[in-house]
């Protein structure tokens, strides 16, 4: 009898390591969803794209990338689907031991970012993006992102800063 | 049943369950082991043993059933199966020479035995046991237990007179 | 017992036909002083069974088996191995997985511009966020720096 405990809470733990890696690798293939997976071994392979000297903007990116290791993207319309992402991203949370960075309500829009710290505070190992309700549609977005970056490094792609005095702000931030 | 009552209830019989299993097995070593296993088996079935009538032909089973489960998996090791060719070969003349003690010489043939005349020799001859006894431990019936003994005896006879025609006092 | 009558039970002996009783004779009389020349050469073989008999087991029984901790250790093993085993298979599976598969695409250029097109996503709902909980304070704290630069 204590054996088969044993053997089963070994199988239990055993099977949880690969849970935790594959959490959301089921959802790639899936008929509703819509996959996008980038490997470390193609953001190497992103590092010897030429970029134009002149295109800033492209740069940045390339400069980020190669300090990512794994670019997850799960996307759906199905109901059935985005509840059961729902569940998967609960679960790997609570067990990979994210810390929710933010949330924002906008509307029926609901996002969530998910973080795991670095070496230092503003240093990231791991990032869970959770949309429900992005579009019109109505698709739920699961992104996992895994490498070490800097939030600043994400932000400062979009950075259509909407305050007024938004340039003056990133000199005086540049400046301190 | 408790541990001392068990020690009560194995005592007359877990030297026999010893003999059988040096007969069986040659070793003493290992024949103390088997008996370890033997007694520590019926120990795990300390519940059912109240149902036992005889218990100790139970055990006698139990013996005869490891010993020959053991030398079966040591048919490469130095456990002897070599009964077969005794039975047709002599003894060397150097191995009789150096086997002086006639007691040594009776024991030496017995253990080189068909395994089955070995064990009815040991259930008749040493332990005494009735041919219903043995029957019951074997699944023989009487009538081949007594060819069998009597041909395994025949057998004991026969290199006795060979070894004293030899010069073995 | 005179011989013959031995020779009789000798021989009804070996044809497995005694009693217990009758081979108990036999013990007797081979183990008496007095046995006839002629037969000798069975005195041996009633010796040594009277002998056989008296080997016993002297050791003790050791009921708290050793099985027992053996079973333990068993499972104690299994579950050492099993771990190894999710442990190594862990390391690999993450490894392979890292290594080997491109992901969804096999074109880099296509690869970079999905990747573009995500993190931009991931970017305008960081700084969506940034905006919302610090426009004001931000805003504020800005003002004051960019007036001291000045």
């Amino acid at each position: 009898m204590m054996k088969k405990i044993l053997i089963t809470v070994v199988v239990a733990l055993v099977s949880n390591a690969f849970f935790a890696q594959s959490a959301f690798d089921k959802y790639d293939g899936q008929d509703d969803v819509t996959s996008i997976i980038v490997n470390k071994k193609m953001f190497q392979m992103m590092g010897s794209v030429k970029v134009d000297a002149n295109d800033k903007e492209t740069q940045q990116y390339l400069d980020l990338m190669k300090k990512l290791d794994n670019l997850k993207v799960f996307t759906t319309k199905s109901t059935r689907v985005s509840a059961d992402m729902k569940l998967s991203a609960d679960k790997y949370i609570k067990t990979a031991g994210l810390e929710e960075l933010m949330r924002v309500n906008d509307g029926g829009k609901n996002v969530r970012i998910m973080v795991k710290s670095g070496a230092t505070d503003s240093q990231v190992k791991e990032l869970l993006m959770f949309i429900e309700g992005a579009n019109k549609e109505n698709e739920t977005i699961l992104m996992s992102l895994t490498g070490n970056f800097d939030l600043s490094e994400i932000s400062v792609l979009t950075d259509k800063m909407k305050i007024p005095g938004g340039d003056d702000l990133k000199k005086a931030t540049r400046g301190k | 049943m408790g541990q001392n009552e068990f020690v009560k209830l194995i005592a007359p019989f877990k030297d026999k369950v010893f003999r059988l299993a040096k007969r069986l097995l040659i070793s003493s070593e290992e024949a103390e082991d088997a008996t370890q296993e033997v007694l520590i088996k019926l120990w795990s079935r300390n519940k059912n043993l109240d149902d036992f009538n005889n218990i100790e032909a139970f055990a006698m089973t139990m013996t005869k059933n490891y010993c020959l489960d053991q030398l079966k998996s040591k048919r490469a090791g130095n456990l002897q199966i070599v009964h077969n060719d005794f039975a047709n070969n002599e003894p060397s003349s150097e191995k009789i020479v150096e086997d002086n003690d006639s007691l040594d010489w009776v024991e030496k043939i017995i253990n080189q035995l068909p395994v089955q005349q070995r064990l009815i020799i040991q259930f008749r001859d040493v332990e005494q046991y009735e041919f219903e006894e043995i029957a019951k431990i074997l699944d023989m019936n009487e009538t081949a237990i007594r060819v069998a003994l009597s041909r395994a005896r025949k057998t004991v006879r026969e290199y006795m007179i060979k070894a004293h025609s030899y010069g073995i006092k | 017992m005179e011989s013959n009558k031995i020779e009789t039970l000798l021989e009804k002996y070996f044809r497995g036909e005694t009693s217990i009783a009758e081979e108990n004779q036999l013990r007797d009389y081979f183990s008496s002083p007095n046995v006839s020349p002629n037969l000798e050469q069975y005195k041996p073989i009633f010796g040594y069974l009277a002998l056989a008999k008296e080997q016993n087991f002297e050791q003790e029984i050791v009921l708290k088996s050793k099985k027992r901790n053996l079973a333990w250790l068993s499972i104690a093993a299994s579950v050492v191995v099993l771990l190894g085993i999710g442990t190594y298979s862990y390391f690999n599976y993450y490894n392979i997985n890292q290594n080997q598969d491109l992901g969804t695409y096999d074109d880099p250029e296509i690869a970079f511009r999905e990747t573009q097109k995500a993190l931009s996503m991931l970017s305008t709902h960081l700084n969506t966020g940034i905006e919302s909980v610090q426009y004001i304070q931000e805003y504020e704290n800005s003002k004051n720096l960019i007036f001291k630069q000045q």
